[in-house]
């Protein structure tokens, strides 16, 4: 099932799972790979999502959109995710790859593959403010951070990233 | 440096006020660094946009579990399905236990009758010392090994005495005439029973 974002949801309305799942599963996919870097880990976070939405949706008080509410659930199930994995292997494949990238100064880096070295909280940021279009007070109620926390690690991921594309 | 960057951030990220921004493209007029700063960050921000469009995820069906409330809906409803039928089976079963218990009082009573009606008739001809006639009765409350008293009558007039056990049985005399004989067999239980409700 291909999932396009050319489906117009209507706030204030009560919307079935499926009808959320068809228009905002593209979006968390993304989101989560954005934090994640790994497809796979990706797609089980969306149904993990939509899971945890069944069950607590009677806890969605309708204070933000129900697109608001799926990332903040996407979010706290990635961080989770994240934290299960073991890191210190993490880090140390983090350096591994650090020193393999300095050493192959010849090799043509793509954007994508320089969105992987970023963190996890950089590529986050980046996915809600280049693709969602997120204001940064929108971004810092998904993230739960203050505004300014979020535009300047915005801007240190845009720094990270220039400085790594740069490299090439 | 960092100070420009940082506003040129803030600038394609659409968060700059209108106020601010004279200022910024003044900075970025007089300073070529800014401008290839302000050219890649905005190169960066159409790449990532790129980048997370150009994905189009398969996605599997959503499998969602049976989710809690269905199972407890569903639970529920077992429950009712369940506590309806049992309250059934035990209505249904008193209704059998009290008819069977009218029915057993019954069939008691109805034996203590037979009971009461021989023994006074065999005591009234024991009483009138009419050997003849008193021996036409034979009397055994002997416990047999089934646990049924046996209380036999004979009784040569034709009034006959029933009950649910009783067995009529026709024998010959010698002037040619014929009698019954009633037997009417009272189990130890119910026997015990009729006495013990004073008789």
């Amino acid at each position: 099932m291909i999932i396009t974002k050319n489906i117009h949801i209507v706030e204030n309305e009560k919307w079935s799972l499926s009808d959320l799942f068809e228009a905002y599963s593209g979006d968390i996919f993304r989101y989560s790979r954005s934090i994640l870097k790994n497809e796979d880990d990706a797609k089980d976070i969306v149904q993990d999502v939509f899971v945890k939405y069944a069950e607590k949706e009677d806890s969605f008080n309708g204070k933000c959109s129900h697109k608001t509410w799926l990332l903040i659930i996407t979010r706290n199930l990635c961080f989770n995710r994240l934290k299960k994995y073991d890191r210190k292997n993490e880090r140390i494949e983090n350096e591994r790859l650090e020193k393999l990238y300095e050493i192959d100064y010849d090799s043509l880096i793509s954007l994508s593959e320089a969105l992987k070295k970023l963190t996890a909280e950089h590529n986050e940021l980046l996915y809600l403010k280049e693709y969602e279009n997120y204001s940064y007070k929108e971004i810092s109620e998904i993230t739960g951070q203050s505004v300014e926390n979020v535009k300047i690690k915005l801007f240190r991921a845009r720094q990270r990233l220039r400085q790594i594309l740069k490299k090439d | 440096m960092e100070d420009i960057e940082l506003k040129i951030s803030s600038f394609i990220d659409g968060e700059m006020h209108p106020d601010d921004q004279a200022e910024l493209f003044k900075a970025l007029s007089l300073n070529e660094s800014a401008r290839n700063a302000f050219n890649d960050l905005l190169k960066i921000k159409n790449g990532v946009r790129e980048h997370y469009s150009s994905m189009k995820p398969e996605m599997p069906e959503l499998k969602l579990p049976q989710s809690e409330s269905v199972n407890k809906e569903g639970f529920y409803r077992k429950m009712f399905y369940f506590s309806a039928a049992a309250a059934l089976v035990v209505l249904f079963g008193s209704a059998f236990l009290i008819s069977n218990l009218t029915n057993a009082q019954k069939e008691i009573n109805s034996l203590k009758q037979n009971y009461m009606n021989i023994s006074n008739e065999f005591k009234m001809f024991k009483k009138n010392n009419d050997l003849q006639k008193s021996l036409l009765f034979t009397e055994n409350k002997t416990a047999t090994e089934k646990g049924i008293v046996k209380f036999a009558a004979i009784n040569k007039t034709e009034k006959i005495k029933t009950g649910k056990n009783a067995q009529d049985k026709y024998r010959d005399l010698q002037d040619g005439s014929r009698e019954k004989v009633i037997t009417v067999e009272i189990t130890k239980k119910d026997f015990l029973t009729s006495q013990m409700i004073g008789n």
